[in-house]
């Protein structure tokens, strides 16, 4: 059986994604207990955009991230949904690809950068090997060919390839690392990328530096990306759409301007509302009172509702489901058309003072 | 008395193929008991160099490090052992510097134990249920058993936090140890490491690449600006980032990111202006290092002469800037 197959039954899936993911849920074991990282997500990315996943730390954006590429442990189990790439070759699902598949599929098709920067290099090999390597699981093999392109790339995340390609992982910094993982995800021109974190590490200027060339990598390959990033400046500066994610589920999904302009959720509305005023001088910082529920148990309902300012009865019985309110733009909230009211309230003020 | 820690015309460098490589050159500062010094810089510019010598953990090439008025290097046996409970380094990479075979409760358990600073298990699981409080992680129940594998990046960055706690160290070194969570988490980290300072008088060396970070956080305290291993600005918080004068800072600062999807998009549009070069240290530009980059930049001088750091004029604070140019306007 052709695992690119272009007369695969359209489904619910429309033509134009690149990736349409389907009621996608995970769970890790750990002993006895099961960690619901990811309940029923779905979402579709259009060929050429950048969505970003923003949301709090542990809401399940790395998760999301490694399962859309099948790199999950393997105490980590997909228990339901399905992952569709519609990539220049024809259509896969990604949930019936074999291991054989699945490697030709990831660098070549889809790349990700993961947050690990330490961890995605071994440590006894030189920058200029992991290159090698990498193009060597994908049958490339002339040296002089990969070293020029490696050089290249080098130049384009603003590296010193003389001094770097020759060095340990260990003998660079940290944002150097980071810099080489996302040169060597674009080793083999793929069609989609996947970025987790990629600018933590970096100061503003390399973080502009690689904004900008992420920027021109869109407008020259029709590159579709999807960024992973706690950093909400991030996605105003790249993102077109913004998916937010709590709990395990994406609570909104939206364009970047309507998120910035008009947050719909309640949890939305409160991480726009904890960006720190950099103009204000000693400025005292914003945060959502409460903490993230814990998967094991999670509470009912909306999982927002012990800490939302809106929440009723309703909120606690049932679950909202992500629902359109315009063309293009989602939310999963009863309420959602009195987030505003939230904006600038200090109804999320308050949590350590 | 003597300050707390001090370095003194410290230098750091490696070798490599093309020769050795000058990574900290010339760096002097001090921290006050109780103080803060926040070090800024680009990718590169040794910032964690920088917090692994003040740790003890890599020896300068030349120049001393005190602590309490004594050379680090010096210290043997329990004055060593001492120096390591009293100086806490929380590593920049949660992923590669938690013990990977270890849970939270161990990692969090093992220093406790060693330094006798619980009386018996029940405290000592009392104390440790307390640690991951502290750093949000809650309820703390689901976070001890788990091995760092299972912790998200934000997670494992904040059981990094909870160990330095620990011991009750004098001086801790955060090296970009808020970069990966998000703003929420990040402004409860931020304010319980203050409260750390202002109510214990813990002393820190800050590292981070976020300026606005920084500012938030040694806004009572100092800030240095690194570039390519020297110190190119130094001073009191407010002056340093809100009166930036060497051409750097004033880069740093200019180019903050910005949260406004509109802002961010008319800035992308002249972001062709001034693009960097690649900084290397491999061949460190003659004279200033920033010179190639620079838009004061003067030939003849600033390609040939080191600036050294100078009291900024018709100033009384101590705000110290490595610039010729901009000393003299
Ligand atoms: N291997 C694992 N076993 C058990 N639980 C796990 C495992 N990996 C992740 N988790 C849990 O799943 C949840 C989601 O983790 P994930 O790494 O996806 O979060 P994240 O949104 O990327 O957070 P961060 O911004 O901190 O990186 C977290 O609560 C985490 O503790
Ligand atoms: N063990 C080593 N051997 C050789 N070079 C090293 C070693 N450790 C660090 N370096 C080099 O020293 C320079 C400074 O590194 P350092 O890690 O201090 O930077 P940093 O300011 O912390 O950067 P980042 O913000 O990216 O973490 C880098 O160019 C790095 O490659
Ligand atoms: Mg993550
Ligand atoms: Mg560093």
């Amino acid at each position: 059986m052709s695992i690119r197959s272009d007369s695969a039954p359209p489904a619910s899936v429309d033509g134009a994604t690149l990736m349409s993911v389907r009621d996608l849920s995970v769970v890790y074991r750990v002993g006895n207990r099961l960690v619901r990282a990811l309940s029923n997500v779905s979402f579709d990315v259009m060929p050429g955009r950048a969505l970003a996943l923003i949301g709090e730390s542990g809401s399940g954006k790395s998760t999301l991230g490694s399962a859309l590429t099948r790199l999950l442990p393997r105490t980590a189990e997909i228990t339901s949904g399905s992952i569709t790439f519609n990539g220049k070759e024809g259509r896969v699902q990604l949930l019936d690809l074999s291991s054989e598949e699945l490697r030709r599929f990831r660098w070549r098709d889809c790349a990700v950068v993961s947050q690990m920067a330490m961890n995605a290099f071994n440590p006894v090999m030189t920058i200029q090997d992991h290159f090698e390597d990498t193009a060597a699981a994908h049958g490339l093999r002339d040296k002089a060919k990969i070293h020029d392109k490696a050089y290249e790339l080098m130049e384009t995340v603003h590296l010193d390839a003389k001094r770097v390609l020759p060095s340990y992982p260990h003998q660079l910094s940290g944002g150097m690392r980071q810099r080489v993982l996302i040169a060597l995800s674009l080793l083999l021109s793929p069609e989609l990328v996947i970025l987790d974190e990629p600018t933590t590490a970096l100061d503003a200027l390399s973080q502009r530096a690689i904004i900008k060339l992420l920027r021109r990598l869109r407008q020259q390959l029709g590159l579709t990306m999807i960024f992973i990033s706690h950093d909400l400046s991030l996605a105003a500066e790249l993102a077109d759409d913004v998916a937010t994610m709590y709990a395990g589920q994406i609570v909104e999904y939206t364009d970047v301007f309507s998120l910035f302009d008009k947050p719909k959720h309640p949890y939305s509305v409160g991480l726009i509302g904890a960006i720190p005023d950099l103009s204000a001088d000693g400025a005292s910082l914003v945060s959502i009172p409460g903490s993230p529920p814990d998967l094991v148990s999670l509470p009912s309902g909306c999982r927002f509702h012990p800490r939302c300012p809106l929440s009723d009865d309703k909120c606690e019985r049932e679950l909202p489901l992500l629902v359109e309110t315009e063309p293009g733009q989602k939310v999963a909230c009863f309420h959602w058309k009195d987030a505003q009211t939230l904006k600038g309230s200090d109804a999320f003020e308050g949590r350590n003072s | 008395m003597s300050p707390l820690v001090e370095f003194r015309s410290v230098e750091r460098t490696y070798p490599s193929r093309q020769g050795p490589l000058h990574v900290i050159r010339d760096v002097s500062f001090t921290i006050e008991r109780g103080g803060i010094l926040a070090v800024v810089g680009e990718s590169g510019c040794g910032k964690t160099t920088t917090g692994k010598i003040a740790a003890g953990l890599v020896d300068p090439s030349r120049g001393t490090v005190l602590f309490d008025g004594e050379n680090i290097s010096g210290f043997k046996g329990p004055e060593l052992s001492r120096f390591r409970r009293r100086v806490q380094l929380i590593h920049q990479d949660p992923y590669s510097s938690l013990n990977p075979v270890r849970t939270v409760y161990q990692t969090l358990a093992a220093p406790l134990k060693r330094f006798r600073l619980v009386k018996n298990r029940t405290e000592l699981l009392h104390k440790v249920r307390e640690l991951l409080l502290t750093v949000d992680l809650t309820p703390p129940d689901d976070y001890l058993y788990k091995y760092p594998h299972q912790l998200s990046g934000g997670q494992r960055q904040r059981v990094a936090v909870a160990r330095a706690l620990t011991v009750n160290p004098d001086f801790i070194i955060a090296d970009e140890s808020v970069s990966m969570v998000d703003v929420s988490i990040r402004s409860s980290l931020l304010n319980m490491l203050l409260r750390l300072n202002q109510e214990l008088g813990v002393a820190f060396l800050f590292i981070t690449h976020d300026l606005s970070v920084a500012r938030y956080f040694s806004w009572r305290g100092k800030t240095a600006v690194m570039y390519l291993g020297r110190i190119v600005e130094y001073g009191p918080t407010p002056e340093v980032t809100r009166l930036s004068a060497h051409p750097y800072s004033r880069a740093l600062v200019a180019s903050l990111p910005v949260s406004d999807p509109r802002v961010a998009r008319l800035r992308a549009q002249d972001d062709e202006v001034g693009s960097p070069d690649v900084p290397s240290i491999q061949n460190i530009p003659p004279g200033c290092a920033f010179h190639p980059r620079c838009p004061l930049y003067m030939a003849g001088s600033c390609d040939r002469d080191v600036p050294e750091l100078m009291g900024m004029r018709e100033s009384e604070s101590l705000h110290q800037v490595a610039c010729p140019v901009v000393l003299t306007r």
